[in-house]
């Protein structure tokens, strides 16, 4: 006891007791014992990686694909924002651009507003509901981009080109910078090839004619040689879908019909001489000719009836598109389309409203189903069914709440 | 033989750099687990656990001067997951500690001899950890840093490691009339010092 510490004394006690007893235990000796062990072990694992190989390199081939697949593009808006594919995007008094993770950049200028509708590894879905859009697609294999303004849609693979639309005016106009793209929509049948230097406008009040021009004449222009350009396009050339199904193997297999052949509607149309092209179609038997016209010549037609005052030509039209291509994604065109032509009549809200219903309940959010909405808003209220305006202008609001109709839509409401 | 030959040789799975290695280091290893486990059934187990331990992991020893104080921090592991594993069996037969397997110390004179059966029975209830750092700071008289080492920890974690085993030990051995004697008159257990 006395002043050493207690710990010292007890722990040196016991070290002096577990040595005591250690030195009456005798060492393992088991050397022997350990190699056999850890050859064994040796053993082991050779076999394991060589059975393990086969599962290895597969694991490996898996992570590998994982991690090199390609993957969903991403983009930003402005400098930092993240976008996400749904919102809607609007300019005010500077433009603002939406920067894409492989590169490519859209450009939302100024009083202009769309939104991003998909997005995947390919490329992106753009919607411009008005005012103009700068568009610089990274060129990369298999990129599919395309940009959907009113009734019109673009197909981009890596181009540089300026588009703008203007809801009140329908009109639609697009330049081509750099590179080549495949605009379709009202009288442009299957679609227009642009190439670089070339302009094309579509202003659908003023009746609807393309006017192509081209801006700077440079070899790539040229118009195929295959494919003879249209008139009033000279510089335009059209475009084949090897893929596309019903409607294009019809658009492969033109209405080859006495006294107009499908190449001639479709020269007229892009000339915008409707009367001259229904003049021809009447001649030859309008009713023979929907029996027999692709999906893209019945709309050419349709819309060549619609610019002339015929609405009942354009419905008879656009009812063979749908009886005959009720696949194609026309046939769903071609249900708005129906509509706005009884709408037009002002004697045939029912018949426009059950269109656009058609309509909505086919596409219901195409790139047309804010028109047919509040459209068909309207047809409810010209008919004395309030409570049904209420109904669809509530639809189109949540839906579109900041949209081009939404006044209307609001006013529709009360 | 060198450490850093001997330790290829180990890696390589070489037979007689094994039974060198083993040789070597045998005697030391079984120092450590005895001083840490007592005159345990389980011993010449654990010593051979040890060595095995140590075989599938020397690819990690990085610094092959160190190889001794690597191998002692093996035995220090294996050490303390016999004691882990003790506990859990003693937990699962609902074994209380009195009961458990006496250990037999070796005393020098009758009042040591109690001392060290009534320290045992109370290092047998501390926690391994606890267990551990009492035994290596004190019964061992290592340095905290080379003790902090072998326990593969920060001194820090080390210094709080051994708080929680002294005042553990004290608070066991209160019920000991043995050690409250021996306690009674130091300065570091004395009762002057709650």
């Amino acid at each position: 006891m006395g002043s050493e510490p207690a710990l010292k004394r007890l722990a040196a006690t016991l070290a002096a007791a577990r040595d005591a007893e250690l030195a009456h235990l005798a060492v393992p000796q088991a050397a022997e014992r350990l190699i056999l062990g850890a050859q064994k072990r040796a053993r082991r694992r050779l076999a394991l990686r060589r059975s393990a190989l086969p599962g290895l390199l597969a694991a490996l081939a898996l992570t590998a694909f994982l991690l090199l697949r390609p993957r969903a593009l991403s983009f930003q808006v402005g400098a930092q924002s993240p976008g996400h594919a749904g919102a809607w995007i609007s300019a005010q008094a500077e433009p603002v651009p939406l920067v894409f993770s492989d590169g490519s950049r859209l450009t939302l200028q100024a009083e202009a507003r769309g939104r991003v509708l998909d997005i995947d590894r390919s490329g992106a879905r753009f919607v411009l509901e008005r005012g103009t859009l700068s568009v610089a697609v990274v060129h990369r294999a298999a990129a599919r981009w395309s940009v959907v303004a009113g009734p019109f849609e673009v197909q981009v693979t890596g181009t540089r080109f300026d588009l703008s639309w203007s809801l009140a005016d329908e009109a639609f106009e697009l330049t081509s910078l750099e590179g080549a793209v495949i605009v379709s929509g009202p009288s442009l049948g299957t679609g227009q090839a642009l190439a670089s230097g070339q302009s094309l406008r579509v202003a659908l009040r003023e009746g609807g004619g393309a006017r192509a021009a081209e801006t700077s004449a440079t070899p790539s222009a040229a118009p195929s040689a295959a494919e003879p350009a249209s008139p009033a396009a000279s510089a335009v050339t059209r475009r084949g879908r090897a893929s596309a199904p019903e409607g294009s193997s019809a658009s492969a297999r033109p209405a080859e019909a006495p006294g107009m052949t499908s190449r001639e509607l479709r020269a007229l149309s892009a000339a915008g001489r409707y009367a001259e092209l229904l003049e021809q179609a009447e001649r030859q038997g309008f009713s023979e000719l929907c029996a027999r016209a692709s999906a893209a010549d019945l709309l050419l037609l349709a819309d060549a009836a619609r610019f002339s005052g015929r609405a009942e030509r354009a419905q008879q039209a656009l009812l063979a598109l749908r009886g005959r291509f009720a696949r194609d994604a026309r046939a769903r065109t071609a249900a708005f389309l129906l509509g706005r032509v009884a709408f037009e009549r002002g004697d045939a809200d029912a018949e426009a409203a059950r269109w656009f219903e058609v309509y909505l309940d086919e596409e219901p959010s195409g790139s047309l189903a804010g028109d047919a909405l509040i459209r068909l808003a309207e047809c409810r209220g010209r008919s004395g069914d309030p409570s049904a305006a209420r109904d669809a202008a509530q639809r189109y609001l949540s839906l579109y709440p900041d949209g081009p109709h939404a006044e209307r839509a609001r006013r529709l409401q009360r | 033989m060198n450490d850093a030959a001997l330790v290829e040789g180990v890696r390589g799975g070489h037979a007689l750099a094994i039974a060198v290695f083993y040789e070597r280091f045998r005697r030391r290893v079984w120092h450590v687990l005895h001083r840490l486990l007592g005159n345990d059934p389980e011993l010449s187990d654990a010593h051979h656990e040890a060595f095995e331990r140590a075989l599938r992991s020397i690819g990690g020893l990085r610094d092959t001067r160190r190889l001794e104080s690597w191998l002692i921090g093996v035995a220090v592991f294996t050490a303390r997951s016999v004691i882990q594993r003790r506990v859990r069996r003693r937990w699962l037969l609902f074994m209380p500690p009195e009961k458990l397997p006496e250990c037999h110390a070796v005393a020098t004179s009758g009042e040591s001899s109690e001392a060290v059966r009534a320290t045992s029975a109370v290092l047998e209830q501390l926690g391994a950890d606890e267990r551990i750092a009492f035994v290596l700071r004190f019964v061992e008289g290592m340095e905290l840093e080379e003790a902090a080492e072998l326990c593969r920890v920060s001194v820090s974690t080390f210094k709080r490691r051994l708080s929680r085993a002294e005042a553990r030990f004290v608070e066991l051995a209160r019920d000991s009339a043995v050690l409250c004697e021996w306690l009674e008159g130091g300065s570091r257990w004395g009762r002057n010092q709650r």
